[in-house]
């Protein structure tokens, strides 16, 4: 696959990428729980779970990722960017039931530097930040 | 997770490669991860056939992580590096590497990172990932 093929010049600092909104349920953490293999007891286990720190089930972490990705792809028309860069930090747990919302802001777009960076967030129905991040698109 | 029983993070050991993962991406495999996150199949397919979505990696990621029994398991994620090369196609088969790339401890918190790369048949890399994850007090 060869590089990217952006039109840099529909990008505008502070355009904001597309929403992807996605309601997180009890059975969708349970079957990444068996995808993935991971069936830490914090997402599978609901008695374990309540006795911990988090008080209840929590998603994984990386199951809301597939969103932030989608918004960055769909602002930019495609399925893949070859050598894009994402870096997120986890701030608050996803829950059962919640509705995470996914989204970016384009921070900047470095023609000499030959790149596109944008902030990334993804938050809860409650619009508290869960995932925060950075993404950053090399234009060729 | 793995059972964390007698194991202290003491005895990590930075450099460590704890082994490598191989997987076989089949159709059904994309397939079951885009319906468990509702993502439109449609958007995946290219002229060469399914791709897996990037954040599928983290599956893969996952699975590399309790096949090669990484101590790991009550560990909370606490963030990701993700550097997206060639895209995983539907039918081949992938190898991650997993190495232990640093442990450190930050406001009375112990940190450690992983380090997978992934490559495809061709040795050829796919995706870059490190996972940050504290681990549990």
């Amino acid at each position: 696959m060869s590089g990217n093929i952006i039109d840099v010049s529909r990008v505008r600092i502070g355009d904001v990428t597309p929403d992807v909104k996605y309601a997180i349920t009890k059975d969708q953490i349970k079957d990444y729980a068996v995808l993935s293999t991971d069936n830490n007891p914090l997402h599978v286990d609901e008695e374990f779970a309540k006795d911990t720190m988090f008080k209840g089930i929590i998603a994984h972490g990386t199951i809301p990722l597939a969103y932030m990705f989608q918004s960055v792809y769909e602002y930019f028309k495609c399925a893949w960017l070859k050598g894009l860069k994402f870096e997120v930090k986890f701030i608050a747990p996803v829950r059962p039931s919640d509705v995470v919302v996914c989204n970016g802001k384009v921070k900047s777009v470095n023609i000499d530097g030959g790149n596109i960076v944008i902030e990334l967030y993804c938050k809860n129905h409650k619009s508290e930040n869960v995932i925060v991040g950075e993404a950053i698109v090399p234009i060729q | 997770m793995a059972n964390l029983d007698g194991i202290d993070y003491k005895n990590l050991v930075v450099g460590k490669n704890m082994g490598t993962y191989q997987c076989n991406v089949s159709r059904e495999l994309i397939l079951n991860y885009i319906n468990n996150t509702g993502l439109d199949y449609e958007k995946f397919i290219l002229e060469n056939g399914l791709i897996a979505p990037a954040a599928m990696v983290f599956v893969f990621t996952l699975r590399a992580i309790f096949a090669n029994n990484i101590p790991i398991g009550g560990a909370v994620l606490a963030g990701h590096y993700l550097e997206c090369i060639e895209p995983i196609r539907e039918g081949r088969n992938v190898y991650i590497d997993v190495v232990i790339k640093d442990k450190y401890i930050k406001k009375e918190r112990k940190y450690v990172l992983l380090d997978f790369v992934v490559r495809g048949d061709d040795g050829n890399i796919n995706v870059v990932n490190t996972m940050r994850a504290i681990w549990p007090q």
